[in-house]
């Protein structure tokens, strides 16, 4: 199967294991203070401050083109420069500590100043005579302070602050300003306030569901990583240098089923793999016989009494192998065939390293004649016995395609 | 290759007990000439010692064995000896300019026989690989005989795919063994040459420049 170009970087899980212990030999430094699992409302926060600094112009880009109507511009300007300073000063603090953001305090802070800029919204423009209505200058920035709750303290928090704004904004508009026909305005400015809350809230506990499962992911591939560089290395070396069989063979079999657990097994499936891997694993039990399973994953599938002659057959064949053969390995091979002259869907072989025998002395009783020769040419197949004292035996099936009996 | 009487050998491994412990299994055909606890190391051990073979961990530090087999593939036979039985591992290994890749649960013996083979200019071609190289050929279904594999590659691939020798092989087919190893060569070049086309090809999809 070919990777796409990432799979060339083979090496973040060693990688991944020296970032840790980079961080555990150096455990103070303030980027370390914030806890991990808040790093993604701190980019949250993060992209607000952008949003203060789009709103903030547009204010002040409203405030000029509209200098004219205003009624009372120096109380423009110092609404606008406190907003700006919490914007310059939520910018220092998201490049420094982002902790500060996150603080209830930042968010009050930052509540407050909008509903005082939606009260003095009225200050500001009242007074005008004109019919129509002039554009509001802290309209969108105040959203900041519903997005930064609903980001750090979720959607109750996010709704009381929508809500304290809505009303300040209907004050505002209604009592100072005295808009009699601006119902409309308000109204949906207060509706999006609540939307914004909510909308905010869900998508932040979408994301946060996300993030969790990721990191959860990312420290089961770490911890996958971090067995395979160092346990199964131990076993291995285990396997190696002992002269204790007991011992060899207990890592051994750790060093499968750990291999199992980090890279998964074909044991699940059912018929002819299955039965490969249970007589690998019977065989690894008892005899110091290295089984090697090749199944490729795009045999055609075969009918169920043709996988269950198929399985048996090869479990004999291993068994036979690690019996009478002494083989030290055996390699269990499978392909798909695609213009067989009988028509055979799979060829499968079953070779052995072991001492072989003389096919033609073997007696019909014998455990592979039955078994093997049987069960195959019971669903159709064919069988096939290689063997020499240089090469060990080899035992080979074509299967499939063909109804039983039919020679 | 010139007659060997003294395998000259670095082993590259993070682990100094695996390292002492291969020392110890490779006997006395064989020469450590250099050990490298990472792939920096270990390319400066190969311009150094100008060893016959490398025998190389594929997780290590600075760059790991792919480093290593594509920095020095080409000056000295790189082995990769490791405990990843993963696909991705085996096929980065071979598309990096490895001679062979062989796990670490190798028994001694075997290990032996084969490192000895892939100093001598043989490529190591375990049984695994051999079946997973059978299988990317298959998907790849290239109607360009250049790119695919011949009949008679294909013939060979699955023999060493089954667990034969070369030495098995070439007299089932009736080639000689040095036409077996040819033809594994050429296996691994078109691997390599697929597998390069089949990056790119990815890049040029992904917009990737």
């Amino acid at each position: 199967m070919v990777q796409p170009p990432g799979a060339q970087l083979n090496t973040p899980c060693r990688s991944a294991t020296y970032a840790a212990d980079v961080a555990a030999s150096q455990p103070s430094g303030p980027a370390d203070l914030v806890p991990l699992d808040r790093s993604l409302e701190i980019g949250v926060l993060r992209g607000i401050v952008a949003y203060r600094w789009l709103t903030i112009s547009w204010a002040a880009v409203a405030l000029f083109f509209q200098r004219d109507h205003l009624t009372r511009t120096g109380i423009a300007l110092v609404a606008l420069g406190v907003a700006l300073a919490f914007t310059a000063w939520s910018t220092l603090a998201a490049r420094n500590d982002a902790g500060w953001l996150m603080r209830p305090a930042a968010v009050a802070t930052e509540a407050s100043i909008g509903v005082g800029l939606l009260l003095l919204d009225g200050v500001i423009w009242g007074g005008i005579e004109e019919q129509t209505r002039r554009q509001s200058l802290p309209w969108a920035w105040p959203h900041a302070a519903i997005l930064s709750a609903a980001a750090v303290f979720g959607m109750r928090p996010a709704l009381a602050v929508a809500g304290l704004l809505a009303a300040s904004s209907w004050w505002g508009e209604l009592e100072v300003r005295g808009g009699q026909d601006s119902w409309v305005g308000v109204g949906s400015k207060s509706a999006l306030y609540v939307l914004a809350a909510i909308g905010t809230a869900l998508v932040m506990r979408r994301l946060s569901e996300a993030s969790t499962q990721i990191s959860a992911a990312r420290a089961r591939e770490e911890m996958a990583a971090t067995l395979h560089d160092g346990v199964l290395q131990t076993l291995a070396v285990i396997q190696r240098r002992s002269d204790d069989t007991e011992l060899v063979d207990l890592a051994r079999r750790q060093d499968r089923d750990l291999r199992a657990h980090l890279w998964g097994t074909p044991e699940a499936d059912s018929g002819f793999e299955a039965a490969v891997a249970a007589a690998a694993r019977r065989v690894a039990e008892g005899y110091d016989l290295a089984v090697q399973s090749l199944l490729p994953e795009d045999l055609p599938p075969l009918t169920a009494d043709v996988d269950h002659a198929l399985g048996g057959a090869v479990a004999e064949a291993i068994t036979n192998a690690a019996k009478h053969a002494q083989a030290g390995r055996v390699v269990v091979y499978a392909e798909p065939l695609e213009d067989d002259p009988d028509g055979h869907l799979v060829f499968c072989s079953v070779n052995d390293n072991g001492t072989g025998f003389d096919v033609d002395a073997m007696s019909p009783g014998r455990g592979l004649r039955h078994s093997i020769h049987d069960r195959i040419e019971g669903v159709g197949g064919r069988v096939e016995l290689a063997s020499s004292p240089e090469t060990g035996t080899e035992v080979r099936f074509w299967v499939g395609g063909r109804s039983p009996g039919h020679g | 290759m010139a007659e060997l009487n003294h395998v000259r050998v670095v082993i590259a491994d993070d682990h100094t007990i695996w390292r002492s412990g291969v020392r110890a299994d490779l006997g006395e055909n064989f020469t450590v000439v250099g050990e490298a606890a990472d792939a920096g190391e270990a390319i400066a051990a190969i311009d150094r010692e100008k060893p016959d073979l490398v025998l190389c961990d594929l997780h290590m530090p600075d760059g790991g064995g792919l480093r290593v087999a594509r920095e020095r593939g080409e000056a000295a036979k790189i082995v990769i000896l490791t405990v990843s039985e993963a696909e991705r591992d085996l096929l980065d290994a071979v598309s990096a300019g490895a001679a062979g890749y062989l796990l670490k649960s190798t028994e001694p013996d075997e290990l032996r026989i084969s490192l000895w083979k892939a100093a001598q200019g043989e490529p190591v071609f375990s049984p695994s690989l051999a079946a997973l190289v059978l299988t990317e050929f298959r998907r790849l279904k290239t109607s360009s005989p250049d790119e695919g594999l011949s009949t008679r590659e294909r013939e060979v691939l699955q023999h060493v795919a089954r667990g034969h020798t070369y030495k098995a092989i070439g007299e089932e087919l009736f080639i000689s063994q040095k036409t077996v190893e040819n033809h594994v060569r050429n296996i691994l070049k078109k691997l390599h040459l697929n597998r390069k086309q089949e990056l790119i090809r990815y890049a040029l999809e992904k917009g990737i420049e």
